[in-house]
């Protein structure tokens, strides 16, 4: 008996039960409905924080009543939004809001057929002797809570861990631990049938060239694949969001649609293993037509591309449907226009098939970018 | 460490690249020819030959004399050290005749096997002392890529997690060191196929296996486009009382690929292992037709699933060497079909 403790506590060599595959079969099916050919994702999961930014700048107060009046006028959107919207990730405040019609806010998404996700990290804590990197809170209690959420209506969650790049970062201390933690986050996810949406974010801060960033982007990614893999968990029941890789903000040289898109790509084949499903972008600072430009190029890139390459947009979704609200109800059909123009032209990227007539407005090229972005 | 320090430039990358392509060309595989003197003289003495230089030079020229019909078969052949320098009866140096018909010269460059102290029996693989120097000398004598064989075991303690990133670690120097001299690295992680384990405990470890020799490339700035993969297939050990298909050593084979190899990777070139010949035919085929979304080409890099049958016909014998030659290029046609999931062999499953 003790011999056999004792082999046990050297076999790594042992699958041990992590999921059946009636799991496994769950978590495929729900990230192949979220990233189906030609949807993405609405990232509308800011924090309360967050949305205080937004507001701000439209001049509207940040009350929870204007919060929920801006996400409903986003989700009773016409019915076609599902077309190009495969998931929508909420903040835990708004799971449990209504829309004007009395309806929980996850209900109004399902009843589109798009599927419910949810931020559950707790934002970011500093790494200590680092030069002010962090790391990602929000794993305790976390099981609990990821069975709560499923019986709420989740089917998949976003943890958000966040890089920069400088002299010294992102440091290996950075680098391993929030692999780590998006591992660990991952595994619990999955023990309670919500797809993990992994997001190792590297900011655009800096004046690093394209280059430098696609670097990083691999060896965060090498880091992040090993971790995932150490912690057992089912690539084919998760998706990935990271950056795309781009030159950092004050780099003087410019780079075409055409070079972010290769340097992205290539550096996505030489991490990311064909059996993830999808990998949805995230904005970062860029104008919502940069995003969804760079996001077509990608798209385009003359190199096989075995996962689907798709969007998880935030503001890039939704400046212009703010800029269009000014938190005023009479602006409701105007504001869901623009955010169905966005969406659609988002899904044509995420096929490649986005062709700019060249005249986008004045809000979609504007620059998104917030030095040193947190939620 | 977030700065790229340079290590190759656009024209090497370029090159390295182009020639991992060359080798798996759509119907091309590689032969492994490479056998150590100690490798061959158990091959000899299974068809009662001596193992001398002469003998070992004769047995490698049937292969290489093979006619041209082996040029759409084979992309790449691996060398062993001493017969890259023997030549033909006519004085042809064995190097030339693979390049003139378009086929490619690998080496093996590892020095073989070493116990890892304070294991259960496990191993990991010298040969980088003086590696770069013989890497470059390998380069002007022909060759433009390389292989270098670690092997795990599967067992109840085993592979460590030791043994897993040891070799994944020597792998990934071996690798470096021969990207620098214009020399494509082919990366053998062998688990064996020893053991009463099933299907699925194999494609776990081949997992955990692959995952780790990808982070120790990643750490050690490898050029994954110019570079090849030999692993196992994923079969369940040679004393495992259950039977699996060919779809299911497949389906099992390419899950665990899809989980690991980076799309980058430019092909996958399966190592036989203990297979029968008709066996490791049939598996490559059901793995190319695995319906499962395949980003690298999955060929064979064969040594006794190619030759078994030639040696046997040879024994030794100068007037069976036309036999002998034809014998192997038979092998190699077979794996040229299977490598593109054409190889029809019509449920003969007495011959696996």
């Amino acid at each position: 008996h003790t011999e056999r403790e004792l082999l046990s506590v050297l076999r790594m060599t042992h699958q041990f039960p992590s999921l059946s595959p009636e799991q496994k079969k769950e978590l495929s099916d729900i990230a192949q409905r979220i990233v189906a050919p030609g949807k993405g994702i609405l990232a509308a999961d800011e924090s309360t924080g967050t949305m205080g930014k937004r507001l701000q700048k439209i001049n509207v107060e940040n009350n929870e009543e204007n919060r929920r009046c801006f996400r409903d006028i986003l989700f009773s959107t016409d019915s076609s939004i599902s077309n190009c919207v495969g998931g929508v990730i909420f903040f835990h405040e708004t799971l449990y809001q209504k829309s004007d019609s009395g309806k929980l806010f996850p209900q109004v998404i399902k009843d589109k057929g798009i599927v419910v996700g949810i931020k559950v990290d707790k934002g970011t804590a500093g790494l200590n002797g680092t030069d002010g990197e962090t790391t990602t809170q929000g794993l305790d209690g976390l099981s609990e809570r990821c069975a709560q959420y499923k019986k709420d209506g989740c089917d998949f969650a976003k943890w958000r861990c966040v890089l920069k790049i400088s002299d010294g970062c992102p440091s290996a201390l950075a680098i391993a631990e929030n692999a780590n933690v998006l591992a660990r986050y991952a595994s619990i996810c999955q023990q309670n049938g919500l797809v993990p949406i992994v997001e190792p974010e590297i900011l655009p801060d800096g004046d690093h060239d394209l280059q430098r960033c696609q670097y990083v982007t691999e060896k965060v990614l090498a880091a992040v694949y090993k971790a995932l893999s150490d912690h057992h968990v089912y690539l084919e029941g998760t998706l990935l969001k990271p950056n795309m890789v781009t030159a950092g903000h004050s780099c003087t040289k410019k780079f075409t649609p055409q070079e972010v898109g290769m340097a992205t790509v290539t550096a996505l084949r030489r991490t990311v293993p064909a059996s993830v499903p999808g990998i949805c972008f995230l904005s970062g600072g860029q104008s919502e037509e940069e995003a969804s430009v760079n996001l077509n190029a990608i798209n385009q890139v003359p190199l096989h591309r075995p996962w689907k390459l798709t969007f998880s947009y935030g503001r890039a979704l939704q400046a212009s449907a703010l800029a269009a609200w000014q938190g005023k109800a009479a602006n409701k059909k105007a504001t869901q226009d623009v955010f169905l123009n966005r969406a659609k032209i988002n899904g044509l990227a995420a096929k490649g098939e986005y062709k700019p007539t060249g005249s986008a407005d004045q809000a979609s090229m504007q620059s998104l970018y917030t030095a040193s972005y947190v939620y | 460490m977030t700065h790229q320090f340079p290590t190759l430039s656009e024209a090497q990358k370029r090159e390295l690249h182009e020639t991992a392509l060359r080798i798996v060309s759509p119907g091309k595989g590689i032969l492994a020819a490479d056998e150590s003197v100690g490798s061959m003289a158990k091959r000899l003495a299974q068809v009662g030959v001596e193992n001398t230089e002469e003998n070992r030079r004769q047995y490698r020229q049937i292969l290489f004399s093979a006619d041209d019909r082996i040029n759409s078969c084979i992309g790449g052949v691996i060398f062993f050290h001493e017969t890259l320098y023997q030549h033909s009866d006519n004085g042809v140096p064995f190097v030339k005749m693979i390049r003139d018909r378009g086929i490619l010269v690998g080496v093996k460059v590892d020095k073989g096997v070493v116990p890892l102290a304070g294991t259960c029996g496990e191993t990991t693989t010298q040969g980088l002392d003086g590696l770069s120097e013989r890497c470059a000398q390998y380069k002007k004598d022909g060759a433009v890529f390389a292989k270098w064989r670690c092997v795990l075991k599967i067992s109840d303690a085993n592979p460590s997690k030791l043994a897993i990133t040891e070799n994944a670690n020597v792998l990934a120097r071996y690798s470096s060191i021969c990207q620098q001299h214009g020399i494509v690295p082919v990366i053998e992680p062998e688990i064996l196929p020893d053991g009463d384990h099933d299907l699925k405990r194999c494609q776990y470890i081949t997992e955990k296996v692959l995952a780790a020799v990808y982070k120790a490339m990643s750490d050690h700035h490898v050029y994954l486009e110019g570079t090849l993969l030999k692993p196992n297939m994923v079969t369940p050990g040679h004393s495992c009382s259950t039977k699996y298909s060919p779809e299911e050593v497949a389906m099992a084979t390419v899950t665990a690929l899809r989980r690991t190899v980076p799309p980058a990777v430019t092909g996958v070139a399966f190592l036989s292992g203990g297979q029968s010949e008709e066996e490791a035919s049939v598996h490559l085929n059901a793995i190319n037709n695995c319906p499962l979304a395949k980003p690298w080409i999955l060929t064979f890099s064969f040594g006794r699933a190619l030759q078994a049958s030639a040696l046997r016909a040879w024994r030794g014998h100068k007037e069976n060497e036309k036999a002998a030659t034809e014998q192997f290029i038979k092998r190699a046609e077979v794996n040229s079909l299977a490598c593109q999931g054409k190889y029809d062999n019509h449920g003969d499953v007495g011959q696996l």
